[in-house]
């Protein structure tokens, strides 16, 4: 080290003119080349290592946020399809529900007509029945009536016009 | 005095009236017994019951009911319905048959009034 800096001091003492000539103060470069080795040396012990560190870390960390993004991404497209697949078991479902309530919505209204149907010729039948059993009732009543009318008018014709001689003949066939 | 059944008392007043006692001496003697012996409430029942034996033995009692008088030929023919010479006729006018005859013997009747004509048509009713 020492032979350096002789030689360093000689060769700038041999240069001190070059340098003189250009401006430069060699002392003072070399000063400063010093610091700058020192700074860099600082540098390079303290500053660089964290620096390096906290680089690494962040592109661990942007690998880690792109990796979950891709599997965000898969996961998405992945429940994209799920949800793809679950739309068209839910139309086809609905499609059934519709088909089947149309079909019951179908049975119910010929179900419907039916029992209308028989509810009406039953009533019907009830109406004819009764009907049926008023004309029976009033013609048994006239035929009653009839009846009573044509014995009291019997009675009266005949208690006026039967006397003896009719009567004797009623006696004889009655007898004979 | 044991008592008598109807049955034997009509026997005896049949055979009596058969055999040609007369009559009102028969229906007295029944009358007396049955005063006697206390049972005037049978007197219809043994009057029937002697009835029917004389129409055993063809002595035939009928109850006549006729709107007007009954004629001879009109007795005749019952007689000959009857079938029996003897026939003793209790006869009934009334009015309220307005016509016909009605013939009633033990066991038998012959209803041919215009009452029960008319009685019959309205139990012709429905």
């Amino acid at each position: 080290m020492p032979t350096a800096l002789t030689y360093v001091a000689n060769t700038s003492a041999e240069n001190s003119g070059l340098f003189e000539s250009l401006g430069i103060d060699w002392k003072l470069l070399v000063l400063q080349s010093i610091a700058f080795l020192l700074l860099l040396w600082l540098l390079s012990k303290f500053v660089y290592p964290v620096l390096n560190k906290m680089i690494d870390t962040r592109e661990a960390e942007l690998e880690a946020g792109q990796k979950a993004a891709k599997e965000a991404q898969d996961e998405a497209a992945r429940a994209e399809e799920k949800i793809k697949s679950l739309m068209r078991d839910a139309q086809k479902e609905a499609s059934d529900i519709v088909m089947t309530a149309k079909t019951e919505a179908t049975n119910m209204i010929a179900a419907s007509e039916e029992k209308a149907k028989s509810s009406a010729e039953r009533i019907v039948a009830e109406a004819q029945e009764s009907i049926a059993k008023d004309v029976l009732a009033a013609k048994k009543a006239l035929h009653n009536e009839t009846i009573d009318l044509v014995a009291l008018a019997t009675e009266k014709v005949v208690g006026k016009t039967i006397n003896a001689k009719v009567d004797k003949t009623l006696i004889k066939e009655a007898l004979n | 005095m044991d008592k008598l059944s109807r049955r034997k008392l009509a026997l005896y007043a049949a055979n009596q009236v058969v055999d040609g006692a007369i009559s009102a001496t028969v229906i007295a003697e029944i009358a007396a017994y049955l005063t006697e012996s206390g049972r005037v409430r049978e007197a219809e029942l043994v009057v029937r019951a002697i009835e029917d034996e004389l129409a055993a033995r063809s002595v035939v009692v009928a109850d006549v009911t006729t709107a007007y008088a009954l004629t001879d030929a009109e007795k005749a023919d019952i007689r000959t319905l009857i079938g029996s010479n003897s026939v003793y006729f209790r006869e009934t006018v009334d009015q309220q048959i307005i016509g016909g005859v009605r013939v009633k013997t033990p066991g038998k009747m012959l209803d041919a009034t215009v009452r029960t004509k008319l009685q019959a048509l309205k139990r012709a009713k429905l």
